[in-house]
């Protein structure tokens, strides 16, 4: 389970059979939006962002050596409300105000789309979340 | 007392999306409109501003006029560095899901105080442009330039006076 600001990790075990000693290299599938993955030794570090769609989501994790392949299936959960920086479970005026602080100093939470910089794209990804008619300063 | 040559630079923009002049009025300090034309369903921009800070000392930037016939918006003030002549990240967005703003008008206004004879070119840099889709507006920038009057030898009055010319030109694929 991965929280929308949160890393996630799996544990990912290669196991070679009837005497492979060959590398391995592996790659993940499935993804959701703004959200990245990445493989250190024996672990799967799945990133997700602010702008990750809540949701259930199957990863393929392949397993790849020349032309060996297999594949195997985890579940990621993103849970949250798209563009609550605070995590307050609302999208309101103290979200837009941390994305607009986020854009000189970084916030990961405000970071909606992953990627690495805070800006516009942000910032009104979090706006369209608020209700019609509310006024912020 | 000598006024300095103003020249714009222009680009090389379709005649359909000629762009327009903005102007900046005299007085103790001045006021630099940013300026789109010919834009559709604008919901949001960005932008960063260069200018010589051994001729300009930016004061101020406010919201300009244009996004908030959309409704109501959210503005960034931009990060005014008089060092090194930028102020970036000025950001503005309409507030909730509804569309954008469309024609021609005022992104944002920045004011300026002199800090020394000359001519300082004001450059757009990162602009960003962003439909009510949230997806990028193609558009084309024109730079301008302000000039200041030098002032007569023997005079400690350093009067001011620009004309200033920076616009976006924009067009929708």
């Amino acid at each position: 389970m991965a929280n929308p600001a949160g890393p996630g990790q799996y544990a990912v075990d290669v196991t070679p059979l009837r005497g492979f000693d060959q590398s391995v290299s592996l790659s993940v599938h499935g993804l959701p939006a703004a959200a990245s993955a990445s493989f250190t030794p024996g672990i799967l570090n799945v990133a997700t962002s602010g702008g990750t769609p809540p949701g259930s989501y199957s990863l393929i994790i392949l397993g790849s050596s020349g032309i060996l392949s297999h594949a195997a299936t985890t579940n990621l959960v993103v849970d949250g409300t798209p563009g609550d920086v605070n995590g307050d479970g609302t999208v309101d005026c103290a979200d837009l105000n941390l994305v607009r602080a986020a854009f000189h100093a970084y916030n990961s939470r405000a970071d909606f789309n992953g990627d690495g910089v805070v800006d516009i794209r942000d910032l009104a990804f979090a706006s369209r979340q608020i209700p019609a008619g509310v006024t912020c300063e | 007392m000598r006024i300095t040559a103003l020249i714009f630079m222009l680009a090389a923009i379709p005649a359909a999306f000629a762009t327009p002049v903005v102007s900046v009025q005299p007085g103790p300090g001045l006021t630099a409109a940013i300026e789109i034309s010919g834009v559709t369903d604008l919901y949001a921009f960005q932008f960063d501003l260069s200018f010589l800070p051994q001729v300009l000392a930016a004061t101020t930037i406010t919201e300009g006029g244009f996004l908030p016939a959309a409704g109501f918006t959210f503005f960034v003030h931009g990060a005014i560095n008089n060092t090194i002549g930028t102020i970036s990240s000025t950001a503005d967005t309409v507030l909730g899901s509804i569309g954008g703003v469309s024609g021609s008008g005022v992104l944002a206004n920045v004011g300026f105080s002199p800090a020394g004879p000359g001519v300082s070119p004001l450059a757009l840099l990162n602009v960003q442009l962003l439909d009510s889709r949230l997806s990028p507006i193609v558009f084309t920038t024109m730079d301008g330039q302000i000039s200041q009057i030098t002032p007569e030898p023997g005079s400690f009055a350093l009067l001011f006076f620009g004309l200033f010319a920076l616009t976006l030109a924009v067009r929708r694929y």
